[in-house]
C-alpha cells in the first residue's frame, strides 16, 4: 500500500535507520503487512542496539515507532503493530515468570530477537484461519461484493473458491477504486488484480465496476467482504477510500458487510467520524478557479518531497491523552487517492471475520480495553 | 426395555426412563434416533436430554485399570459423543449448547488437575455459577487483580480463569445498569473487573510455552500423562457430574429465574402482545399478574401451534407442552390471573400493534450475534413492532443461546409437515403447487431490543459476553 | 403431529402393564407377491428399491421404531438373502437398534395367507402386533389407533383386527389406482362390514348381506387408501390358519371373515387417519406420487433431511454433501442428488431423484425421472418419467420415453430412442430363458432386450405414467357397468355384460362368484324366497363379481338341483312333484333371456344339469323329470332337447352316455307327441311314474 513512497535508501545514518528497515521489509515481501513490518522493524532495532535495561528499551521503541509513524502519511496500521509489541513488552515484564524457566528480560529479549519470522508466519497463519472462517460466509449461489487489495479478503475469496467443484458456486463483484479513465490507472488495477485473475483462473465470474456503478449493483449482491487497514475500538474499520460509502449502501438495501481483518489491525484509536482520523488527507479541496493538472501534479510531487524532509522526532508520550492530540498533527499528507483512507462506523459493519473468530464490533473494544488496561 | 408398553409412542420420558437402565451406547443412539424422528424436539426437551445424556455418559466412562479417569480421556469421549449428536439434528442448537457446557466443565476439572488453585477452582465455579445464579462471588473475589495475581504459575487455564470471571463480572454489571446498544459504554463497566490483561491479540507475538487458549485447540493437549494426577483420591468424573447436575437445575429453574425480571419489564395497564405459546413467556406474564394489571394479546401462530395457543388461552392444556416436562404448572391460565387476554390471528397482528406497548417473544435459541432462531412468523411480529417503534423482549434461558455465528440462516431453518397448511385429502394441489410450511425463521439481531435470560436483561451486541463465559473458546465448534 | 404426551401414555403403560403387552410386536411381510416392479424385481425384492435414495424398508422399519414397535417379524419372501443380507448390515441389526429382536421368517410362502399361517404355527406371537407391508411410508403415531383397538378388544373379544386407511380427495382419487377398494361400514363402531375390490373399468356393484342395511348408519366408501397396516390378534392368524386358502390379506381374508360373520362373529375394524400421511408403494404410479410427497414434505418426518445427511436449499432442492454441480446446470425444486453425483454443464434437473455416485453429463434434460446409484446418464441425453436402475448406462443422445424402465446394469447405445413405457432387463426373467441382448433395442454395445410382462392375474400393472386415454376409457366402461346395474332387474345385459366380464375375468374370482352364488340360491331356495328376488340378487352378485353368463348358468343349475334333490331326501316326496314344483317356482331363473340363443343356452343348461347330476342320487330321475317339466312348462321348446340330445358333448364320457340314457323315453316320447296328441303323453307320463 505504502510501496509509492519511495523508501530513502540512505542506510549511512549514524544509528538503524528504522525507517528505511520498516519500508525495505514492505517492498521485499508483497504479503507483509504494515504492523507486521512494524513490528519486525522493531525487532530488528532491538537486535541492533545493544541497549539492555528494560527503561532503555522501552524508550527506544516508543521513540523510534513515533519516528515511523512520522514517515508515513497514514500511521494507523503501523501504529497498531508498533503499539502491539510494546504492550506485549510492558505486559510480559509486568508479569514475572510469565515465560515458565527463565522469565527475566533477557530472556523475553532472547525470545524475541530469535523468532522474528515465527511472528511473520503467525501473522500468515492467521489469515488462512480468517480464510477458513470467512468461507463459511459464502453459500451455494451467492454473490459477494468486495474492494480494495486487501489480502486476507483475496485470501478469503480464494479459500472458498479452491473448495470447487463441489464446494459452493459463487460470483464476484470487485469494487475497483478507480475508473480505468483515471490518471493512476495502471496502480488502481494492479491492487485488485492479481486476486481478479486468481478467481478467474477457478472459474469464479468476476465481474470489475467503478464505486460509481455500487448501487446499480447491489440488488445483485448476497453480502460485502471488506479488508481493513485499522480496526478502532469501537469497532469500526479504517479502509480503503470508499469502503464507507460501500457500507451505507449496503446497509441502506439490508445486505451484510463483513470485515475480515487481523486481530494485529486493532488499533487504540476511537474516531467518531472521518475528522478524527489522525491522517491529513485534502480529498476534498475547495478552489477558487479549476487549476490544470500538471499544477495539481507538481504541486502533488512537492507535497511528497517535503514531507519526507520533515520528519519531527516527536518527543514519546507517557499519556495516551495527549499522544492523540499530538498524533492528529504528526504524519503528513496523504496526497494520492487510492492511499486515501475513510472510516466506517461500527453500525453499518455487521460482523468482524478475525483468526480469534467472528466477532461483533463491540467484541473488538473489548479486545483492546484488555490490551490497554 | 420393559417399561416402553407398546402403547406408548417413544419420546423425552420414555428416553428418561431408559437412561437408568440400559448401557450409554444404546442411549445415545436411542437419543439420536428420537431426535431424527423429531420425537424429541424444542430446546428444553432436547437440553434436559443431553444433559441427562451426558451424564450418564460421563459416569460410564471407562478409565484404565488401576488409573482414574483422565480429564483427557473423559473429554475425547465428550467431544465424540457430542460430534454425533449434534451431527443427528444440526437445528437443534441447545444439544450443542449443552455438550460445550459440559465439555468446559470438564476442562474446568483439567486445569484443577493440573494443581491450579484456587483461581481456576473459583472460575470453574463461574463457569457453572455464571448461568446459575448472579455472578457476584467471581465479581468480588477478582476485585483487585493482586489476589488473584500472588506468585502462582501462570498457564493459559488461569488466564482463562481471569478471562472467565472478568467478564463475567461485566455480565454482573449488565444486571445493574441498564445495557445500550452503544459500544461506547463498553469501557465503562469493564475497567470493573480490573482483570490483568490477557488478550488474544497477543497471541501473535507470544512465547510457545504460554500459547493463548485460542491458538491452542486444547490446552496441554490430550495425553493427561504430562499432568500431574490429582493428590486427593477424587475422581474427576464426581465434580463433573456434580456440575452437570447444575446444569439441569439450570435448565429446570431459568423459567422461574427469567420471571423473576418480569416486574421490572411489565408495568400497570400495559399491553403486552405474545407470539405462539411459550411456557417461558407464559411465566412471565403470569408472574407479573401476581402484582399488576394488563392486556395480553396473544397471536396464534398458524399453522404450526395455534392448537397449543387456544389449550393456552383456553386453559384446557391437555395437549403436551412440547416446552415442559412438568405440565401442572401450567394449568393456571393468564385470564384465571387476571390478565385481560386477547386471542387474533396472525394476520391482525401488524393492525394491533398501533396499540402495543411491548412484544414479549419466546425463541428457539439464539445466535452469538444476538439473532434469533425462533417459530415462524416471529420476524413478522419484530417488523411490525419496529413499524411502529414497540420494544421487542425476547426471554429465553441462556442455555439456549449459542456460540455459532450465522453463516447461512437458512441452515437453521427447518421445514415441517405441509399437510399442516392444508391437509392432505383435499390435496388438488399436490401436484401443481409447491406447498412449504417452515417451522423455524431467522429474525435478524437488529429486530431485538433486549433480551432477558435467567441472568437478567442484555442487549443483543452484549450477548457474546455471556456466550464467553459459558463456553470455553476451544469449544466453539465440538 | 407432536407424539402423545408422555403423562397419558405413561398411564395408558401403567394401566395395562400387567398385561402381557409391554412388548409391541410387528410382522413386516416385504414381499407383496406381486410383480408390479418387474422387471426390477427380477433381481431386487420390492423393499430393497431406492425410494427418494433410501431403500423403501427403511421407510416402514422407521415407522414402527417411531410406533415403540420392539420386536419385528420379517418375512422376506423373494430374494430373501439380498434382504437378510441389507438388513443385517443396517443399523437395525446393531445392539443399539430399537428392535429388540429381529426375526426373518423362513417359509416357502407364496401368498400373504401362508406367511400369516406360517406365523400362526410358530406361534412367535404373543399379544396384538402389527401386520404392516414392507412398503410402507407413514409418519401416523400409532398409539392412539392401538389404544382404541385395545380398548375395544377389552370390551369384545370378536374384534380381531383395526385396519389403518387414509382417506384421500378427489384428485387423488381419480388417480390411476390398479385396485379400488370398497368398503362398507359402520361408522358409529368403526367396523368394517364388507369389503370388496374392484379394478378401474369394471362393474363396481356390491353385493353384500341386504340385513346389513338394517343398520342405522352405513357408510359405503371408495375414497379410502388402505395402507396395510393392521392392529391384529393372535386370533386372527388363527382365522387365516381356519381359511387355509385365503390369500390376500384383503381380497379373500378380510371378504370372507365379514362375509361369514354371522358364522364366526368375528368383527374387524378400521381407523381412519386424516391429518397424517400413510401410504404404500403399492406400484409405480405410486412409487412416482411418493416420491414426489416425500421431497415436498408430505411425509415429514420421513424427508430426506431429517438424519441431516441432506442439505435443503433454499430452492427446495435436497443435496448431499460432495455433489458436484456444474456452473451453468440447473436444478429445479422437488429434486434430491444423492452422495457424489455429478451433474454437466447446461443440464436441467427437475422433479428428479438422482442416486448417489449418478454421473449425469452435460447438456441432459432429467424431468419426472429416477435414477438410481451409479448409473451413467451420458451427454445430450433426454429422459422423461422413467426410471433407470443402478449402474445402467444411457449412451450419448439416447431419448427415453414416458414409462420407461431400464432395468439394473442396462447398457443403451448411443442415440437410442426408447419407447414409452418400454421395459428393458438384462435379468434372466422366468417367462423368456434366452438373455441375448436385443441389438435392435439397445444398440450394438447396449446391454439388455425388452421385458415382457407375463400373463398374470393383473390387467395391466399401473405404468409410472398416468396414461389419460386408458383411464377415459376405464370411465368410458365405468358408466356401461352403471347402465349395467339400472337394467340388472329387467334381467337384461347379461349377455352384454360378457363382453367386458371376460376382460377381467381372473378364476378363483369366478369360482368364489359361482360358491357363493349357489351358496346363497340354494338357501333362498330353502326359505322359499320369490324367484323374482332371488333373481335380483343373483343380478347383484353377478354384477359385483362380473361373472359370466355361463358362470352364472352352471351356479343356477349346481343350486337347483342341489335344491330338488335335497328336497327329494329330505321329506320323501315323489321326485317328479319336486322337481314340478322347484321349476314351477324357480323356472324363471333357467329361462332368462328370450334371446335368439335361447336354444343354445337351453342345451348348455341341461348339460350342466346332467353334469351336475351324474354325482346326485338318483340324478337320471331328475335328469329325466327336468326335462320333462322344462318342457311341459315350456321354458324350453323341443329342439332344445333334440339339439341337446344330438349334442356330442352330452355323451363325452360314460357316466354322461349313461345318466342321459335315462331319459330316451321322454325324448322319443318328446319325438311321438309330435304325431300322437294328449292321450299318447298322459300314458308315458303313467309309464314314467311306474318306473319309480
Amino acid at each position: 500500500m505504502m510501496a509509492d513512497i519511495t523508501p530513502p535508501t540512505s542506510h549511512a545514518t549514524e544509528a538503524f535507520d528504522i525507517v528505511s528497515k520498516y519500508h525495505s521489509l514492505l517492498s521485499a515481501d508483497a504479503d507483509l503487512t504494515p504492523p507486521i513490518a512494524a513490528i519486525e522493524s522493531l525487532i530488528a532495532l532491538l537486535t541492533a542496539s545493544p541497549v539492555t535495561t528494560i527503561s532503555e528499551t522501552l524508550d527506544l521503541l516508543s521513540h523510534s515507532s513515533a519516528t515511523l509513524r512520522s514517515s508515513v502519511p497514514n500511521w494507523i496500521a503501523l501504529s497498531a503493530g508498533t503499539d502491539l509489541f510494546q504492550r506485549y513488552l510492558v505486559q510480559t515484564l509486568n508479569r514475572p515468570g510469565a515465560l515458565g524457566s527463565g522469565g527475566d528480560f533477557g530472556y523475553l529479549r532472547q525470545h524475541l530477537l530469535s523468532n522474528g519470522r515465527l511472528f511473520v508466519q503467525r501473522a500468515k497463519k492467521a489469515r488462512a484461519k480468517i480464510a477458513d472462517e470467512g468461507r463459511l460466509f459464502i453459500h451455494e449461489g451467492s454473490t459477494i461484493l468486495t474492494n480494495g487489495g486487501s489480502r486476507v479478503v483475496s485470501a478469503l475469496l480464494l479459500r472458498a473458491a479452491e473448495s470447487q467443484p463441489s464446494g459452493p458456486r459463487f460470483r464476484v463483484i470487485y469494487v475497483l477504486p478507480l475508473s480505468s479513465s483515471s490518471k493512476t490507472l495502471g496502480k488502481a488495477e494492479g491492487e485488485g488484480q492479481p486476486t481478479i485473475t486468481l478467481l478467474r483462473s477457478h472459474s469464479v465470474p468476476v465481474a470489475c465496476i467503478p464505486y460509481s456503478a455500487l448501487a446499480t449493483a447491489l440488488p445483485l449482491i448476497d453480502l460485502v467482504v471488506v479488508g481493513a487497514e485499522g480496526v478502532v475500538e469501537n469497532g469500526g474499520i479504517i479502509s480503503r477510500l470508499g469502503t464507507h460509502q460501500i457500507g451505507l449502501l449496503a446497509r441502506s438495501a439490508g445486505k451484510p458487510m463483513y470485515v475480515a481483518a487481523e486481530s494485529y489491525k486493532f488499533v487504540r484509536l476511537y474516531p467518531l467520524g472521518m475528522s478524527d482520523l489522525p491522517v491529513r488527507q485534502n480529498i476534498i479541496k475547495f478552489e477558487p478557479v479549476d487549476e490544470d493538472k500538471e499544477e495539481e501534479e507538481e504541486e502533488e510531487v512537492r507535497a511528497v518531497m517535503d514531507g519526507k524532509e520533515k520528519t519531527d522526532g516527536a518527543e514519546n508520550d507517557e499519556t495516551d491523552a495527549d499522544a492523540m492530540a499530538k498524533r492528529r498533527q504528526q504524519g503528513k499528507e496523504i496526497t494520492s487517492l487510492e492511499d486515501a483512507v475513510d472510516f466506517t462506523p461500527p453500525n453499518l459493519i455487521s460482523a468482524l471475520i478475525t483468526e480469534n473468530g467472528v466477532l461483533t464490533p463491540s467484541a473488538v473494544s473489548e479486545e483492546l480495553i484488555k490490551l490497554w488496561f | 426395555m420393559a417399561p416402553d408398553s407398546g402403547s406408548r409412542t417413544p419420546g423425552l420420558t420414555s428416553f428418561l426412563r431408559s437412561l437408568s437402565s440400559e448401557p450409554d451406547e444404546t442411549c445415545i443412539e436411542q437419543f439420536i434416533a428420537l431426535l431424527r424422528r423429531r420425537q424429541i424436539r424444542h430446546s428444553r426437551p432436547c437440553a434436559v436430554a443431553t444433559a441427562y445424556l451426558l451424564r450418564r455418559v460421563v459416569a460410564q466412562a471407562k478409565a484404565e485399570p488401576g488409573k482414574l479417569v483422565e480429564a483427557a480421556r473423559l473429554l475425547q469421549r465428550v467431544q465424540e459423543v457430542g460430534r454425533r449428536l449434534v451431527a443427528a439434528q444440526p437445528r437443534e442448537l441447545v444439544v450443542g449448547n449443552v455438550v460445550r457446557r459440559v465439555l468446559g466443565l470438564i476442562r474446568e476439572e483439567q486445569d484443577n488437575e493440573r494443581g491450579e488453585g484456587d483461581i481456576s477452582g473459583l472460575s470453574s465455579e463461574v463457569g457453572i455459577e455464571s448461568g446459575l445464579q448472579t455472578p457476584q462471588i467471581p465479581s468480588l473475589g477478582k476485585g483487585d487483580p493482586l489476589s488473584s495475581l500472588n506468585g502462582t504459575t501462570r498457564a493459559t487455564a488461569d488466564m482463562q480463569a481471569l478471562h472467565t470471571s472478568q467478564s463475567s463480572a461485566g455480565v454482573d454489571t449488565r444486571r445493574t445498569t441498564q445495557p445500550a446498544s452503544r459500544p461506547s459504554l463498553q469501557p465503562s463497566h469493564t475497567t470493573f473487573a480490573g482483570a490483568p490483561p490477557v488478550t488474544s491479540m497477543f497471541s501473535l507475538l507470544s512465547h510457545p510455552t504460554m500459547s493463548s487458549p485460542r491458538s491452542s485447540p486444547a490446552p496441554a493437549s490430550p495425553s493427561g500423562t504430562a499432568t500431574p494426577h490429582p493428590t486427593g483420591s477424587n475422581d474427576i468424573r464426581q465434580e463433573v457430574i456434580e456440575g452437570i447436575g447444575e446444569i439441569i437445575d439450570e435448565l429446570e429453574q431459568s423459567d422461574e429465574q427469567i420471571a423473576s425480571y418480569a416486574l421490572e419489564h411489565i408495568h400497570a395497564n400495559e399491553v403486552i402482545l405474545t407470539y405462539s405459546s411459550s411456557t417461558t413467556v407464559q411465566r412471565f406474564l403470569l408472574k407479573a399478574a401476581s402484582k399488576r394489571k394488563f392486556t395480553v394479546i396473544h397471536a396464534e401462530s398458524y399453522p404450526n401451534n395455534q392448537r397449543k395457543v387456544h389449550a393456552l388461552v383456553t386453559g384446557n392444556t391437555n395437549s403436551d407442552h412440547s416446552d415442559a416436562l412438568t405440565t401442572e404448572a401450567f394449568h393456571k391460565t393468564l385470564t384465571s390471573a387476571g390478565i385481560t387476554v386477547i386471542l387474533i390471528p396472525d394476520s391482525a397482528i401488524f393492525a394491533l400493534m398501533s396499540r402495543v406497548n411491548k412484544v414479549i417473544l419466546s425463541t428457539h435459541a439464539i445466535l452469538s450475534n444476538g439473532a434469533l432462531v425462533a417459530t415462524s412468523g416471529t420476524k413478522l411480529v419484530a417488523k411490525a413492532a419496529k413499524a411502529h417503534h414497540v420494544p421487542v423482549v425476547v426471554l429465553s434461558g441462556t442455555y439456549k443461546l449459542s456460540p455459532k455465528y450465522p453463516y447461512d440462516p437458512d441452515m437453521y431453518i427447518e421445514y415441517g409437515d405441509v399437510s399442516k397448511v392444508f391437509p392432505y385429502q383435499d390435496g388438488e394441489l399436490v401436484e401443481s403447487v409447491q406447498v412449504e410450511n417452515p417451522i423455524l425463521e431467522f429474525v435478524g439481531p437488529e429486530c431485538v431490543d433486549m433480551y432477558v435470560t435467567n441472568l437478567g436483561g442484555h442487549a443483543p451486541s452484549y450477548l457474546y459476553r455471556i456466550v464467553r463465559d459459558q463456553y470455553r473458546d476451544e469449544d466453539v465448534d465440538i | 403431529m407432536a407424539p402423545k404426551p408422555p403423562k397419558s401414555s405413561s398411564s395408558k403403560g401403567k394401566s395395562q402393564g400387567d398385561e402381557k403387552e409391554d412388548v409391541l410386536q410387528a410382522v413386516v411381510i416385504a414381499d407383496t407377491f406381486e410383480t408390479k416392479f418387474a422387471p426390477f424385481t427380477l433381481e431386487r425384492p420390492r423393499c430393497l428399491l431406492p425410494l427418494a435414495n433410501a431403500p423403501i424398508v427403511e421407510y416402514t422399519l422407521d415407522f414402527l421404531a417411531q410406533s415403540g414397535v420392539q420386536e419385528i417379524f420379517f418375512s422376506a419372501g423373494s430374494h430373501t438373502d439380498q434382504v437378510e443380507k441389507y438388513i443385517d448390515e443396517s443399523k437395525w441389526r446393531l445392539n443399539t437398534s430399537p428392535f429388540k429382536k429381529f426375526t426373518f421368517l423362513k417359509s416357502a410362502a407364496t401368498s400373504v395367507g401362508d406367511v400369516m399361517r406360517d406365523l400362526d404355527q410358530k406361534g412367535l406371537v404373543n399379544g396384538d402386533f402389527l401386520a404392516v407391508s414392507g412398503d410402507v411410508i407413514s409418519n401416523f403415531t400409532i398409539a392412539e389407533a392401538l389404544a382404541k383397538h385395545k380398548a375395544r378388544r377389552q370390551k369384545d373379544k370378536n374384534a380381531i383386527m383395526t385396519m389403518l386407511l387414509r382417506e384421500i380427495g378427489p384428485r387423488q382419487r381419480s388417480r390411476q389406482r390398479s385396485i379400488i377398494p370398497t368398503f362398507v361400514m359402520d361408522p358409529t363402531k368403526d367396523r368394517c362390514l364388507h369389503y370388496e375390490e374392484s379394478r378401474p373399468g369394471q362393474g363396481s356393484g356390491l353385493a353384500f348381506d341386504p340385513n346389513l342395511l338394517s343398520q342405522a348408519e352405513l357408510e359405503i366408501r371408495q375414497d379410502l387408501v388402505d395402507c396395510r397396516i393392521d392392529i391384529c390378534t393372535p386370533e386372527m392368524l388363527s382365522l387365516w390358519s381356519d381359511n387355509f386358502d385365503n390369500q390376500s390379506p384383503r381380497k379373500d381374508f378380510l371378504h370372507g371373515v365379514l362375509k361369514d360373520y354371522e358364522l364366526n362373529g368375528k368383527t374387524i375394524h378400521t381407523h381412519i387417519v386424516s391429518d397424517y400421511f400413510a401410504s404404500r408403494v403399492g406400484d409405480l404410479g405410486a412409487y412416482a406420487t411418493l416420491s414426489r410427497e416425500i421431497t415436498s414434505r408430505w411425509t415429514f418426518p420421513a424427508c430426506p433431511d431429517v438424519d441431516a445427511k441432506y442439505k435443503l436449499s433454499r430452492q427446495g432442492v435436497y443435496r448431499e454433501d460432495g455433489v458436484t454441480l456444474a456452473r451453468s446446470c440447473r436444478v429445479k425444486p422437488c429434486s434430491i442428488i444423492g452422495r457424489g453425483a455429478s451433474i454437466g454443464d447446461r443440464s436441467v434437473v427437475q422433479d428428479s431423484v438422482i442416486g448417489r455416485h449418478c454421473q449425469i453429463g452435460r447438456n441432459v434434460h432429467i424431468r419426472h425421472a429416477y435414477i438410481w446409484d451409479h448409473a451413467v446418464v451420458e451427454d445430450d441425453v433426454k429422459i422423461l418419467r422413467a426410471i433407470i436402475g443402478d449402474e445402467a448406462v444411457i449412451g450419448k443422445g439416447c431419448s427415453i420415453g414416458e414409462g420407461a424402465l431400464i432395468s439394473f446394469g442396462v447398457r443403451l447405445d448411443q442415440g437410442r430412442h426408447i419407447a414409452s413405457g418400454c421395459r428393458i432387463t438384462k435379468a434372466r426373467s422366468s417367462n423368456n430363458g434366452s438373455t441375448s441382448s436385443d441389438k435392435a433395442l439397445v444398440g450394438e454395445a447396449g446391454k439388455g432386450y425388452c421385458y415382457v410382462e407375463e400373463e398374470d392375474d393383473e390387467i395391466k400393472p399401473v405404468g409410472l405414467v398416468y396414461q389419460r386415454e386408458e383411464f377415459a376409457a376405464s370411465n368410458s366402461s365405468f358408466s356401461s357397468t352403471d347402465s349395467q346395474d339400472s337394467e340388472v332387474h329387467s334381467g337384461h345385459g347379461g349377455l352384454r355384460s360378457e363382453s367386458f366380464a371376460t376382460t377381467g375375468s381372473d378364476d378363483d374370482g369366478t369360482d368364489r362368484f359361482h360358491h357363493e352364488a349357489v351358496h346363497s340360491l340354494f338357501e333362498r331356495m330353502k326359505i322359499g324366497t320369490h324367484q323374482d328376488d332371488v333373481r335380483v340378487e343373483l343380478m347383484g352378485l353377478r354384477f359385483a363379481q362380473n361373472a359370466t353368463e355361463d358362470q352364472v348358468r352352471r351356479s343356477v343349475v349346481n343350486a337347483l338341483m342341489k335344491y330338488i334333490s335335497g328336497q327329494g331326501e329330505a321329506e320323501n316326496f315323489e321326485i317328479s312333484v319336486v322337481v314340478k314344483q322347484s321349476i314351477a317356482r324357480y323356472g324363471n331363473l333357467i329361462q332368462r333371456d328370450q334371446s335368439q340363443e335361447a336354444t343354445t343356452a337351453g342345451v348348455s343348461f341341461l348339460l350342466e344339469a346332467q353334469k351336475d347330476l351324474l354325482h346326485r342320487k338318483g340324478g337320471e330321475q331328475i335328469l329325466l323329470h327336468l326335462a320333462k317339466e322344462l318342457y311341459d312348462q315350456d321354458i324350453f321348446d323341443e329342439e332344445v332337447f333334440s339339439d341337446w340330445w344330438t349334442d356330442e358333448r352330452s355323451e363325452s364320457t360314460e357316466e354322461l352316455r349313461g345318466i342321459k340314457e335315462f331319459s330316451r323315453q321322454f325324448l322319443d316320447w318328446l319325438a311321438a307327441a309330435d304325431e300322437e296328441g294328449e292321450s299318447a303323453s298322459e300314458t308315458e307320463d303313467e309309464e314314467v311314474d311306474e318306473e319309480d
